[in-house]
């Protein structure tokens, strides 16, 4: 165990610092990923909740039926 | 909420076909307090209850007529003992040993904890479905992967978002969750059939109460019925969620053929992800199709069950039951249809909120520094900014002292406060716009203050911004980097008294020129420092040769007017009277002006061409009746010799340099003689120009940098005189037009 005069107190008060600036680098990476999936995920919401949207679903479906025949038929041709 | 002992509680009726196991899984439990075993029975004939009293619980007989599913839980939390009661239900069984620990861990997230609940597991063997179905569902709250608390937040905004998405806040199962006694004292469980367990929970979130989900809380649980029964099933529970909580499932061929090819696809992509390929997989998505129409059938149908008539509904109940009876509920005024109460209406936006709320006066919210800080090589800095157009000169340098500043070692992290709610883009979208159309920063980037934590030093930069600053935590300094004397971009207004109020919070100041410092210092009494600005010599390259003659380029931002454009086209009107042979030439704004002379107007230019164009003129105007403009320096530093208005703001901006600019009088008659001075006298134009080019380029936006670090440093170094700067005077209006009594005279 060292002594009390052995223990260079400044470079782990510096290293302290430097972990804690890097801990707060790290929370805002974090945090900014979170807040724009939260960004983008109320937008979505708006969205799919606006009058233009729920009129036009009908289009969406259809060609989304389209496209599943589309790809069954080729599914099916290729298997033949 | 410290848990001192546990209840666990399981409403019984034949259940012998999982209940050992049950018991033996929560008798295994590894948990510090107290743990007791009650059994409410209701009428069980396969020996359900000797399996209880063998794993030494405590039983309690109901007759089956007295079972409901809220009253009986009632019942089970009156007569138990511990301050927490966790429900189980007869098929649940806890999937390891810490599963109480984690229930007990989730009450003890925070004092208001009501409700804490865990996730289900599909039993082994069960559905490919469930699993993916159970999984996804349990990643609304923190991702399935991390405790996740939640309360209601009652600001407007929160409030609509739950009225459109009551869900999330709402679930609760009791199947596997656990009910804190102090809570249930005030709101107990209704004596409802079915949904019981969403109807409390929905109480207690509006009560304010929080809810807690625990990943480690989880259970084995699941049905797997042959189609026709899950028809059924989900008949009746859909049938029981109208009757209780009102709520109506969607229903439709459309949305049906969506859901069905939706949660299909999701399958798909959950076996995909277990290695499941070709046939299996085909079989395996022929098995999900039709549990994903079956429950959209089931539930659009029990949904509706008042519109069926009663011997149908009768056919399609698993219970046998062909009644339709909605329950009295106490309604929630914040689910229902229709105006929100008048508190909780969301309003237009209100933009000068912040400056509301920005009042009784306060001083700034700090927290004490540490001694070191000032030695500290890595600050960590959060710039608060208003929002920004393409181009916008203000933010230019901001965000090239942001750069400065995490070039020379300090992060950095950006808070867009945008009051008037226009700015739509998320943070990324922000921070790309900021490295492609200003700089590369590497600084993070948030649309508003809601993630703001807190650094070593906060920054505001514009008066907007000094509001919220004031009151955000976790800052050892605040710091307030005025560019600018913005009081006066407004006319004499509520605005103007508001931005000069900012004047008066206490921030210690960093500002472009000495003379806006000395205004910071003389007459708000603030501690102030000042910077100057670099130029970005590699846009604006100098030229000493030919150039067309007698060309004035002039920046002509009419729609900014502090720009005092009208004065600049008064001199040139006086003179393209008498020298018909000046062209002059305009840029920079969009709304243009119309001088009743022969001109070219070329609106707002980019860079590069501003750059030519500085390269073939003769003479260059950018004059500005508070901080120098750096447009100025631009022309300088291409070498075009500028005509600039006499004054402290612009004198302090260019030092003792010697004639750098040539300064005129703000009056037409010398603003006419200046530039005809130019015109006219090639050689003293041209080592104007060099005298100006050497300026620039002897503050290049590394000193900008170092400017600002050191006078940053410089006050952490020093301790901080509390009543410095800080008011809680109002200023008196007209008494203290810019900040200066009359009394004493003009500045100095």
């Amino acid at each position: 165990v060292p002594g009390e005069a052995q223990i260079d107190w400044k470079a782990r008060a510096e290293d302290a610092e430097r972990r804690a600036a890097e801990a707060w680098e790290a929370y805002h990476e974090i945090a900014a990923e979170h807040a724009d999936a939260a960004h983008y995920k109320h937008l979505l919401e708006t969205r799919e909740a606006s009058f233009s949207w729920r009129i036009t679903a009908p289009l969406r479906l259809a060609r989304l039926a389209l496209r599943w025949l589309t790809r069954s038929a080729r599914k099916a041709l290729r298997h033949s | 909420l410290t848990v001192k002992s546990v209840t666990v509680a399981i409403p019984v009726l034949n259940g012998a076909a999982y209940l050992d196991e049950v018991l033996r899984a929560v008798l295994g439990q590894r948990v510090d307090v107290p743990v007791e075993l009650l059994i409410v029975d209701s009428g069980s004939t396969d020996g359900s209850i000797e399996i209880a009293r063998r794993h030494g619980a405590r039983v309690i007989e109901i007759p089956g007529s007295e079972f409901s599913h809220g009253g009986t839980r009632n019942l089970a939390i009156a007569e138990a003992k511990g301050d927490v009661v966790v429900f189980l239900t007869q098929d649940a069984t806890p999937a390891s040993d810490r599963w109480l620990a984690s229930i007990v861990e989730g009450f003890e997230q925070a004092d208001d904890v009501a409700l804490v609940f865990g996730p289900h597991v599909p039993r082994p063997g069960h559905s490919h479905v469930f699993a993916r179905e159970m999984r996804d569902h349990f990643k609304t709250w923190g991702g399935g992967e991390r405790i996740d608390l939640h309360r209601l937040d009652r600001s407007p905004e929160a409030l609509a978002d739950y009225r459109r998405y009551p869900y999330k806040l709402q679930f609760f199962s009791d199947v596997n969750g656990g009910v804190a006694r102090w809570a249930w004292e005030q709101i107990p469980y209704r004596d409802v059939p079915y949904a019981e367990d969403q109807l409390i929970a929905r109480e207690m979130i509006e009560s304010g109460y929080a809810k807690v989900f625990h990943p480690g809380a989880a259970v084995h649980h699941s049905h797997d019925y042959p189609p026709t029964r899950f028809l059924r099933r989900y008949f009746d529970e859909f049938r029981s969620l109208r009757e209780v909580l009102g709520h109506v499932e969607p229903f439709g061929l459309e949305h049906a053929a969506r859901t069905v090819f939706h949660q299909t696809r999701l399958d798909r992509e959950f076996m995909k992800g277990h290695g499941v390929e070709g046939l299996p997989l085909r079989r395996a998505l022929a098995r999900s199709a039709r549990h994903h129409a079956v429950r959209a059938l089931g539930s659009g149908l029990g949904a509706r069950a008042d519109r069926l008539p009663a011997p149908v509904r009768k056919a399609l109940s698993l219970d046998g039951r062909s009644t339709f009876s909605p329950v009295e509920v106490p309604a929630s005024p914040l689910l229902e249809e229709g105006p929100l109460p008048a508190s909780t209406r969301p309003r237009p936006r209100d933009y000068f909120s912040f400056v509301r709320s920005g009042f009784p006066r306060r001083p700034l919210t700090l927290d004490p520094a540490p001694g070191s800080l000032a030695e500290k090589e890595s600050l960590t800095l959060a710039w608060v900014l208003p929002p920004w157009d393409r181009g916008s000169g203000g933010h230019m340098t901001i965000f090239r002292l942001i750069r400065m500043m995490e070039q020379r070692g300090h992060r950095c992290s950006i808070f867009v406060f945008d009051p008037s709610g226009t700015e739509r883009d998320a943070g990324e979208e922000l921070r790309e716009r900021i490295r492609s159309g200003f700089v590369p920063i590497e600084a993070q980037v948030f649309n508003g203050l809601e993630y703001w934590i807190g650094a070593d030093v906060g920054i505001a930069t514009q008066w907007w911004t000094a509001y919220p600053m004031r009151d955000l935590p976790g800052c050892y300094e605040k710091l307030y980097l005025v560019q600018d004397f913005e009081p006066a971009f407004h006319a004499y207004s509520a605005e103007y008294i508001w931005a000069e109020e900012t004047y008066r919070m206490g921030y210690r100041c960093v500002a472009y020129t000495p003379w806006m410092a000395r205004i910071l210092r003389q007459d708000y009494g603030l501690e102030a420092e000042s910077f100057e600005c670099g130029t970005d010599l590699d846009v604006y390259r100098f030229q000493d040769g030919s150039r067309e003659p007698a060309t004035v380029t002039v920046y002509a931002r009419k729609e900014t007017a502090r720009r005092g454009v009208e004065l600049a086209l008064s001199g040139l009107a006086l003179l393209t009277e008498r020298r018909p042979d000046i062209r002059v030439v305009l840029f920079g704004s969009h709304d243009r002006p119309k001088p009743a002379f022969d001109h070219v107007d070329l609106g707002v230019v980019p860079p590069a061409r501003l750059a030519e164009l500085y390269r073939r003129s003769t003479v260059g105007i950018a004059f500005s009746l508070t901080t120098h403009s750096l447009v100025a320096q631009e022309m300088m530093a291409s070498g075009l010799p500028v005509v600039e208005l006499a004054g402290d703001n612009v004198s302090s901006a260019l030092g003792e340099s010697g004639e750098v600019v040539l300064q005129a009088d703000p009056d037409p008659v010398s603003v006419a003689a200046a530039i005809e001075a130019l015109v006219d006298d090639p050689a003293r134009a041209r080592a104007i120009a060099r005298r100006a080019r050497s300026f620039v380029e002897e503050r290049p936006w590394e000193r900008s940098g170092e400017q600002l670090e050191g006078a940053l440093r410089s006050f952490l170094a020093r301790p901080r005189d509390p009543a410095a700067g800080f008011s809680r005077e109002a200023t008196r209006v007209a008494a203290t037009l810019g900040g200066r009594p009359y009394d004493r005279g003009p500045h100095e």
